[in-house]
């Protein structure tokens, strides 16, 4: 049951990433040593 | 049973003679003595450790910073099975292989060769069951599994088994000091005592059991002393020396489920290139540890990441409020690349029973730190691409400052010196653990592997040494 909770939560949290982020070409950028998207921010 | 060396006939006749009771001399023992040989067990160290013993292990070192040679071994019965953590995997099919243009890391044997005695091996190890590989969606790394060993003590595991067997005779503080030949074989090896006696132990067949640097040693002195009549063409002994170098690559924020899979540890996760991505790339094998870590840890760690990517450092933390990511601190423990230049020299300097002590020189290579980058690099970006997690390497993977001193350096994994070829201008030792030109002289343990894999070399060597044992058992 809690997995199920965890589940539904991680796929909402991604969502509304999702709808958050414009979609743009994925690059692999390095800041400050953390090996980041390009649209990271 | 168990006998004094003052107590061992000069005309005592063994079928096989065995140097170090290690892993790979235990296990071939107990496997001839199962199949009727007389086998003479000899112990260089007593049954407890000692210090006159261990100072036999003092060595100089060049090169890169690396470990006191007396306190990475120890020479007592077991050997260094004695302070082993107990992981094991086996070796991949491609460790096998030539990796790329480099023909130097390819055996003259295959993972099918090894793979009867896969099961055998993890019985005498006590290993749980073995998982296979699992490719990662998206391609270029796999999740990897290690197993532990309780760890077995060989010494303390067989001690009982091995002295009531009446086929084998364990001789402990019995150095070896030399091997008599005619050029073509072997007819006594020359033992020495503590106290200065002197033995000749007879068998139809030798094996040098004796560990990743001092099979090395007693070798390049034996063919010292027998004028090169050993090992003929000793181009490559001691040489194409080898260890794993282990140091701390970065930490990463993990989304939960990337990161523990049910039924696996749940304090590591182990990963590593495919054989596809190790061909494309150019680079040699290696190993990722992923160890996760306490909540306060994997917050600061959101938080280093936040003033680099606010937003992204926003959302990770409501993930982490809700244990949908955590951290982990990633290792990184990889195959060094074999070179004639990393190898065990006889030192000037001379041990308690006469013998020129080791000077081992190691450094890692230009394709080493090309290798550890590359999986660096190629993981963290596999991450951030898929959204499983984020990766922030140290200064030294980014090419910004030298290795740490102060990391684990290496995983004291004492591989190659007496290597493994098809011929003997290429290794020392050919398919069967034979050393070249000699009719009845073989090696075992991790001093033959030609190249190392990532993975801790304690299975092979027990697979390396059953299927020595089952070689021996087929000869007349």
């Amino acid at each position: 049951m809690r997995l199920h909770r965890r589940r539904l939560l991680q796929l909402a949290c991604w969502l509304g990433l999702a709808a958050l982020l414009p979609f743009r070409p994925l690059g692999i950028v390095v800041r400050n040593g953390w090996i980041l998207r390009e649209d990271d921010n | 049973m168990r006998l004094e060396l003052s107590a061992l006939g000069e005309d005592d006749h063994f079928d096989c003679c065995i140097v170090g009771t290690g892993p790979a001399g235990v296990t071939c023992a107990l496997a001839l003595a199962d199949a009727g040989k007389r086998v003479a067990l000899l112990e260089g160290g007593g049954e407890d450790w000692s210090e006159w013993s261990q100072g036999l292990y003092r060595g100089e070192v060049e090169g890169d910073p690396y470990f006191d040679l007396a306190a990475s071994r120890l020479r007592y019965f077991g050997g260094t099975s004695n302070h082993w953590d107990g992981w094991c995997r086996t070796l991949d099919a491609v460790d096998f292989q030539a990796k790329g243009s480099r023909e130097i890391t390819r055996w003259p044997i295959s993972r099918p060769d090894l793979d009867p005695h896969l099961a055998k091996a993890a019985e005498i190890l006590e290993l749980p069951p073995l998982h296979d590989d699992k490719p990662l969606a998206g391609g270029g790394f796999k999740r990897v599994h290690f197993v532990a060993s309780p760890p077995v003590r060989f010494g303390e595991k067989y001690r009982d088994r091995l002295v009531a067997d009446r086929r084998i005779t364990l001789v402990f503080d019995a150095n070896l000091v030399g091997l008599e030949t005619n050029g073509a074989a072997i007819s006594a090896a020359k033992v020495a005592g503590s106290d200065g006696q002197r033995r000749g132990v007879r068998a139809d067949r030798y094996v040098l059991a004796a560990g990743g640097i001092e099979n090395s040693r007693l070798l390049l002195w034996c063919n010292a002393q027998a004028g090169g009549q050993i090992v003929k063409d000793a181009r490559t002994l001691g040489r194409y020396w080898m260890d794993h170098p282990h140091f701390q690559l970065g930490e990463a924020i993990l989304e939960d489920e990337f990161a523990h899979h049910p039924g696996e540890n749940e304090h590591y996760a182990f990963f590593a290139p495919t054989a596809r991505t190790i061909a494309q790339s150019g680079i040699l094998n290696c190993g990722l540890r992923l160890q996760f870590t306490i909540y306060e840890e994997s917050a600061q760690m959101v938080a280093d990441m936040a003033c680099v990517a606010p937003d992204l450092g926003s959302w990770f933390f409501s993930q982490l409020g809700a244990t949908l990511i955590c951290g982990a601190i990633v290792h990184a423990a990889w195959e060094q690349e074999p070179r004639a230049e990393n190898r065990i020299e006889l030192s000037e300097a001379r041990d308690a029973l006469g013998m020129p002590r080791p000077k081992l020189f190691w450094r890692k290579s230009a394709a080493d730190l090309h290798t550890v980058q590359t999986v660096a690099f190629g993981f963290g970006a596999y991450l951030a691409r898929t959204g499983t997690g984020r990766l922030r390497l140290e200064p030294w993977v980014l090419g910004e400052a030298d290795y740490p001193d102060d990391d684990q350096l290496a995983g004291q994994h004492q591989m190659g010196g007496t290597r493994m070829a098809a011929t003997p201008d290429q290794g020392v030792v050919d398919a069967n653990c034979k050393v070249f030109g000699q009719s009845n002289l073989y090696l075992a343990g991790s001093s033959v592997f030609p190249s190392s894999g990532h993975a801790n070399p304690t299975l092979t060597i027990v697979q390396l040494a059953l299927r020595l044992a089952e070689h021996l058992m087929g000869l007349s």
